[in-house]
């Protein structure tokens, strides 16, 4: 509600400039805001994790469970249930209600990473290292796997030009042993995008756990797919040290067949030529981000109209590894490599002194003051207050109706319950490390 | 009924039961005016929902000093008393039983809120601290302290994570619930915090203080966003937001109870009748049948407004002395008053 009081300059600025925040709980190995962009879960290098409460910048809940570093992390859609994957072969999903495992799923092999269904906190889907790529669903109670493949879809092309060409990309797509190393679903949930470590992306849909599409998007191993909050754009990082931007096709009307995977940009680092560590957009999906790899501690901001580079974040002494952008602010949360230090940046906007007083105005210039006529008449109280009691209206004031705010999140989202008590769980942050 | 008959009718000595218009919850609020002129009387056409009737339902004692605030739990079962005595009281809503009793301050408590999920309850009093309270065991969860003068006022955030609370100091301080630490202090005023309130969202707290201002900040920036005053100056001596937070509702010394659009910066309503000139005395929404305004008064009494009006639709009877707080229940028609008689009572609507 404060939307419409605050400056509106203020409020368009489009990334954050200012290192605000530095969180210090534990070694932190990735960060996941939830939809609201109100709480902030942080997997620990000894397998805890942390949701921060983004008002206060303290911990809400901390959830005990696995033995290895945290891999991945994903919110349900209402910010009740947060899945957890990590290097102890498990994944658990915890219900921040009271901090309970609602869920514990094992697998036979190391865990790439796992996201939970877009609309059902029940389903989700992992990339595994020695296995296939698995759907896992427990919906009627019972944890069912599903696997899925990760060989390319034969295409099906009978107006190939070159007869040879078209058998080699039969080949390619038959005989090239690949797995998937990540797997995530689109905005709808209707798809999953997978990536390869040939440079495939395979299109498989959830229902029917079949491979509907696949393209070649690179000949290096995809580090990660991302979609926009809006699901109109996806990003592809790959270890060919490029970020690729595309536009998502239309998902609902057309067939995957008929499906145009477009790119839009590339972005690289001309410069150093150097890897990029984790990539995100931004709130509004104008914007895109990435870390640097060794030695520049720093996050690249690119617009994705043009394609050009508008901002370098730079860490204090630390490499980044993991960066996230709030969902509905202008705030940026990374993590750091050595010390797996939290850095928030955020929009700093000094106070407008206009708001002090409710004659004060702001002027870009000096403006001369003319009087009223009858500024300085003194009139008795008894005429004065009839007055301005004559001037209110008569309209009718409606207190009770709530109105939505345009620009306000307005979606119901979890409040995760204050614990008070002293036998509740406590967090020494000199524990891990 | 004609309006002209029911100027004043002031219900005496509350105990009797009288037939009552069947009430109809939800009913809207339909007027018609025929002249525009504030100061005519409003010639009211049909649709009109009923007039409050409220009759005294029962009456909580135990305070051994006057009662600075009563309010009912957000979940409707309990009513919360802070006193003058350094204590406060727990007492069920449906039927006025005793529960328990609160104590730890070491002064009077001035203020006292529900959180959001009505187990923990914040306190403000004049040993300058505020205390957070487990209601049911009555173990005292935190302290916060920081003020360095009487806590006047305070308020939970709607997530149950923040409390604001105004003090003599003339500072607000915001305060980390979890920790018990203070988060930000706002140099609100040029005299003593008189009220706080945070919007149905958390992202606004109005205050207003002795110094006749009222100022509306942004929660997570502690930035004003905006100051109303009144043109006489007069201390300001409760503020709280609609229930839709669009507007305010303000109470000053000058007895006059006020509703402002913060919006356009500007007073839309003045509800006056009552006495009020030196005490705090509370004024409040009462939504759960008609649209009322409802405040206390120096003189023992209890007045509702009717929102769109301004008419005084009606008077309670029964308080000895200065009746320094009213609150309504969140979704039955009860209403609660306390005063500085020492004496809690119910009042009800069938």
């Amino acid at each position: 509600m404060n939307l419409l009081l605050l400056d509106p300059f203020a409020l368009s600025q489009e990334y954050p400039e200012n290192l605000t925040h530095t969180l210090n709980y534990g070694h932190s190995t990735c960060i996941k805001f939830n939809r609201k962009g109100d709480y902030l879960a942080s997997g620990l290098i000894d397998g805890t994790v942390i949701v921060f409460d983004f008002e206060t910048y303290g911990i809400a809940r901390v959830l005990r469970g696995h033995t290895r570093p945290v891999q991945s992390l994903s919110w349900s859609r209402d910010g009740r249930y947060l899945l957890s994957s990590s290097r102890d072969w498990k994944c658990i999903l915890w219900d921040l209600k009271d901090g309970s495992r609602e869920k514990t799923v094992r697998f036979e092999s190391a865990i790439w990473g796992a996201e939970l269904h877009p609309f059902n906190h029940q389903i989700f889907i992992t990339a595994l290292l020695d296995d296939a790529p698995t759907l896992v669903d427990f919906s009627d109670g019972t944890i069912r796997k599903h696997l899925l493949s990760s060989t390319p879809l034969q295409k099906d092309d009978e107006d190939d030009e070159d007869e040879e060409d078209a058998d080699a990309d039969r080949r390619e797509r038959k005989h090239d042993k690949q797995s998937t190393l990540v797997a995530t679903f689109t905005r709808s949930g209707q798809y999953i995008f997978a990536g390869t470590s040939k440079g495939w992306l395979n299109v498989i849909d959830s229902e029917t756990l079949q491979t509907v599409r696949s393209e070649k998007l690179t000949t290096s191993n995809i580090k990660h797919i991302c979609f926009s909050i809006s699901g109109k754009q996806f990003l592809v990082n790959s270890s060919d040290r490029t970020i690729r931007l595309y536009n998502t096709p239309d998902l609902t009307y057309v067939d995957p067949v008929d499906w145009d995977i477009d790119i839009v940009h590339r972005f690289q680092d001309v410069v150093n030529r150097l890897q990029w560590n984790s990539v995100a957009f931004s709130s509004n999906g104008d914007y895109v981000m990435a870390s640097t790899y060794q030695d520049a501690h720093d996050i690249y901001i690119w617009e994705t109209t043009v394609g050009s580079l508008v901002k370098i974040l730079e860490a204090p002494r630390e490499e980044i590894v993991d960066v996230q952008w709030d969902p509905n602010r202008t705030l940026v949360a990374a993590t750091g490599l050595d010390n797996g230090t939290i850095y928030v940046w955020a929009t700093v906007t000094p106070q407008r002194w206009s708001a002090l007083a409710p004659d004060f105005v702001e002027v870009e210039e000096n403006v001369e003051y003319e009087e009223r006529e009858d500024e300085f008449d003194i009139i008795p109280d008894e005429i004065a207050n009839k007055r301005k009691l004559d001037q209110e209206d008569d309209d009718e004031v409606d207190v009770v109706t709530i109105e939505r705010v345009r620009g306000e999140f307005s979606e119901e989202s979890f409040v995760i319950p204050v614990l008070l008590e002293e036998d509740d769980e406590t967090f020494d942050s000199s524990d891990s490390d | 009924m004609d309006k002209m008959d029911m100027d004043r009718s002031a219900d005496s000595s509350g105990d009797t039961t009288d037939s009552e218009l069947p009430s109809h919850p939800g009913d809207a609020l339909r007027h018609r005016y025929v002249s525009t002129n504030a100061n005519a009387r409003a010639v009211v056409t049909t649709e009109r929902t009923a007039l409050p009737k409220y009759v005294l339902h029962f009456i909580l004692e135990g305070h051994k000093a006057g009662v600075t605030n009563v309010k009912f739990s957000a979940d409707g079962q309990w009513i919360a008393t802070s006193s003058a005595d350094k204590t406060i009281k727990i007492w069920h809503a449906d039927d006025g039983e005793y529960e328990t009793t609160i104590e730890g301050h070491g002064r009077g408590i001035n203020d006292i809120a529900w959180s959001p999920d009505s187990k923990v309850l914040a306190s403000a009093s004049d040993d300058k601290t505020v205390r957070i309270w487990n209601v049911m065991s009555g173990r005292i969860l935190r302290t916060l302290r920081g003020h360095t003068n009487y806590a006047y006022s305070v308020d939970f955030n709607p997530k149950g994570n923040l409390i604001a609370s105004g003090s003599f100091d003339e500072s607000i301080k915001i305060w980390d619930v979890k920790k018990g630490v203070c988060l930000r202090t706002l140099p609100a005023h040029s005299d003593p915090v008189s009220a706080v309130h945070f919007t149905r969202d958390g992202t606004m707290i109005v205050s207003c203080s002795h110094d006749g201002q009222i100022r509306l900040w942004d929660t997570s920036t502690g930035q004003c966003l905006k100051t109303l005053i009144e043109d006489n100056n007069s201390p300001v001596s409760c503020v709280r937001f609609s229930p839709n937070g669009k507007y305010l509702l303000s109470g000053a010394l000058d007895s006059a109870v006020r509703l402002w659009d913060y919006l356009k910066g500007r007073c839309v309503k003045t509800y006056q009748g009552h006495k009020n000139e030196k005490f705090i005395c509370v004024s409040t929404f009462s939504t759960t049948r008609g649209v009322w305004v409802v405040s206390g008064s120096e003189d023992g009494r209890i007045f509702f407004w009717d929102v769109q009006t301004k008419d005084v639709v009606q008077i309670l009877d029964g308080h000895k002395d200065v009746v320094l707080a009213v609150d309504a229940h969140p979704t039955k028609n009860l209403l609660a008053s306390a005063g500085l008689d020492g004496v809690v009572r119910i009042w009800m609507e069938r």
